[in-house]
């Protein structure tokens, strides 16, 4: 285990009062698991995403990593876990700079982490051709590219660094299945490559069931089942599992 | 389809052109703007003078000419001061929006707006007193904050646009999210604002110094040779008309600059400028 969540809740104001898209939510992760967190529309899951990188604050609750608690405050500690867990955007397009070129942005973090301008370049060329995309990308800008494209683009950024975790953020819901066939593959060969831990959210079960090895099933803001993906499948307990796994399975015949 | 080579000559020419001129200034007169002949007072345009003189009997085109450098200069340079000050004040208040040092910069900037530009330039240039230094330095407090409402706005609609966050991901700090993420994307609107407003400025300038609260005589300063001869319009139109003309065209020449420059940052059909909002 090295990833502790222990009861983060967040909500916004909303027209009729509060909504609580977060609610009391804790789980764990283990070196180099590959976990999926699904949910309808609506049910909290990319907050939680948010919640786990800092990008949205808390309102309580805690992130412990190494069990040592997490402070977002300071751009020291936000740095420091930045090198160890890193988060890819739903809409990769709208994740790059229009002005910057896609070798600068994945440069990026790179020279933010003690690489050399030379290093950094070399280091481009390596991840280009480990998504398997030509060295010239490397000078196109983001609008130039397809959104498969660009998802690989934004992997080979969030793993320049060889984060511990790669939160993933439905990336996979506005491509064609051929393409996130590619995605998955390439995600799982780094995962098998560099003992990557995942946390792959997405509202299709089946995609999450076919190499997740364990389930987290949020609802309203609430994490209301967890466990072995084959015992989720089989055996969903809760209603909100059930509608997930009857609505799947409906539209697949 | 025109090229946007074309536009950028387009934006680029006028002020070259004006700039040349302005530089040239007393060097390329033919006669020595300040020297005073009473003998040669207000004579018509001719072989020898071609815009007249005026009632010292100095050359007026040679002092419109040695009027440029004071005239254009320094409407541009206040323009990139202005755009400047106000730029820096509105990214910074975005970014931070909401804190109190934001809260401090968006009422100081409506303070200003609240105010007629020239109403506040003239107070200011009143209390101070005369002179082409107060009369830039109130120019620059009643201007920089148009640009400062717009930079703020600009970095309120983009700063959590997903690729600011994944800048922060990628361990960039707040001064280099600011610098290098953001101002890059807020200053095109903030320099389509300032070409186009430099023309404004140089009006500005020049009425100051018709109120006679800009440049002091003998310096030759458009507004203020308008203003010391406005008495001789109908004795000695072209006392008044050639430094008008002056002051018309070099308005005009900013002005189809920032028309150019609009065309060449904001094209249409220009996907990555777009405007987009993430909020």
């Amino acid at each position: 285990m090295f990833l502790q969540v222990s009861h983060l809740n967040k909500s916004y104001p909303d027209t009729v009062g509060t909504l609580t898209a977060v609610n009391d939510v804790s789980f764990t992760l283990a070196v180099g698991e590959i976990v999926g967190l699904l949910g309808s529309s609506g049910s909290g899951k990319t907050t939680l995403g948010r919640l786990l990188t800092g990008l949205t604050a808390s309102d309580s609750g805690s992130i412990s990593l190494d069990g040592q608690i997490i402070s977002f405050d300071s751009q020291k500690a936000r740095r420091s876990y930045y090198r160890q867990v890193q988060y890819i955007f739903q809409e990769p397009a709208a994740s790059f700079h229009p002005m910057h070129t896609i070798g600068k942005a994945i440069m990026e973090p790179l020279l933010h982490n003690g690489y050399s301008h030379a290093q950094a370049q070399k280091r481009v060329n390596e991840l280009l051709q480990q998504i398997g995309l030509p060295a010239e990308y490397a000078d196109r800008y983001i609008y130039q590219i397809s959104g498969g494209e660009a998802q690989r683009i934004a992997i080979a950024r969030a793993i320049s660094i060889r984060p511990r975790l790669l939160i993933c953020d439905e990336i996979t819901s506005s491509l064609d299945t051929l393409t996130q066939q590619k995605i998955i593959s390439l995600l799982l060969s780094l995962h098998k490559q560099y003992g990557t831990a995942l946390l792959f959210i997405t509202h299709d079960i089946f995609l999450a069931a076919a190499f997740c090895r364990r389930l987290l099933i949020l609802s309203k803001g609430r994490l209301v089942e967890a466990g072995n993906t084959q015992t989720i499948l089989h055996a969903p307990q809760h209603p909100a599992t059930q509608q997930l796994l009857e609505a799947a399975r409906n539209l697949t015949i | 389809m025109i090229s946007q080579k074309t536009t950028f000559l387009r934006a680029i020419l006028p002020v070259l052109l004006l700039l040349a001129l302005s530089a040239a200034g007393t060097w390329a007169a033919p006669h020595d703007p300040f020297h005073q002949q009473l003998q040669q007072a207000l004579l018509p345009p001719g072989d020898e003078y071609i815009c007249g003189t005026d009632r010292y009997g100095r050359c007026v085109f040679c002092r419109v000419l040695a009027g440029a450098p004071l005239s254009v200069l320094t409407a541009l340079s206040l323009t990139i001061a202005a755009s400047l000050i106000g730029t820096t004040a509105g990214i910074y208040g975005g970014y931070y929006h909401g804190s109190v040092a934001d809260k401090f910069l968006l009422h100081l900037t409506n303070i200003v707006l609240a105010f007629p530009g020239m109403m506040l330039a003239l107070a200011i240039a009143g209390i101070a007193g005369g002179g082409m230094l107060t009369a830039a330095a109130a120019l620059l407090c009643s201007s920089w904050a148009p640009y400062a409402r717009l930079a703020r706005r600009q970095v309120i609609t983009i700063r959590h646009a997903p690729y600011i966050e994944a800048a922060r991901l990628c361990g960039c700090t707040d001064t280099e999210i600011l610098f290098r993420y953001l101002l890059p994307i807020a200053v095109k609107p903030v320099l389509i604002m300032a070409a186009a407003n430099i023309g404004t400025m140089l009006l500005a300038l020049a009425g100051l110094s018709f109120l006679g609260l800009g440049a002091q005589p003998p310096a030759a300063e458009w507004g203020s040779m308008i203003s010391s001869s406005r008495s001789l319009l109908q004795v000695a139109p072209w006392t008044v008309f050639t430094p008008g003309c002056a002051l018309f065209i070099a308005v005009c020449c900013f002005n189809f600059s920032g028309n150019a420059l609009h065309d060449l940052l904001e094209p249409e059909h220009n996907n990555f400028l777009k405007e987009r909002t993430y909020d």
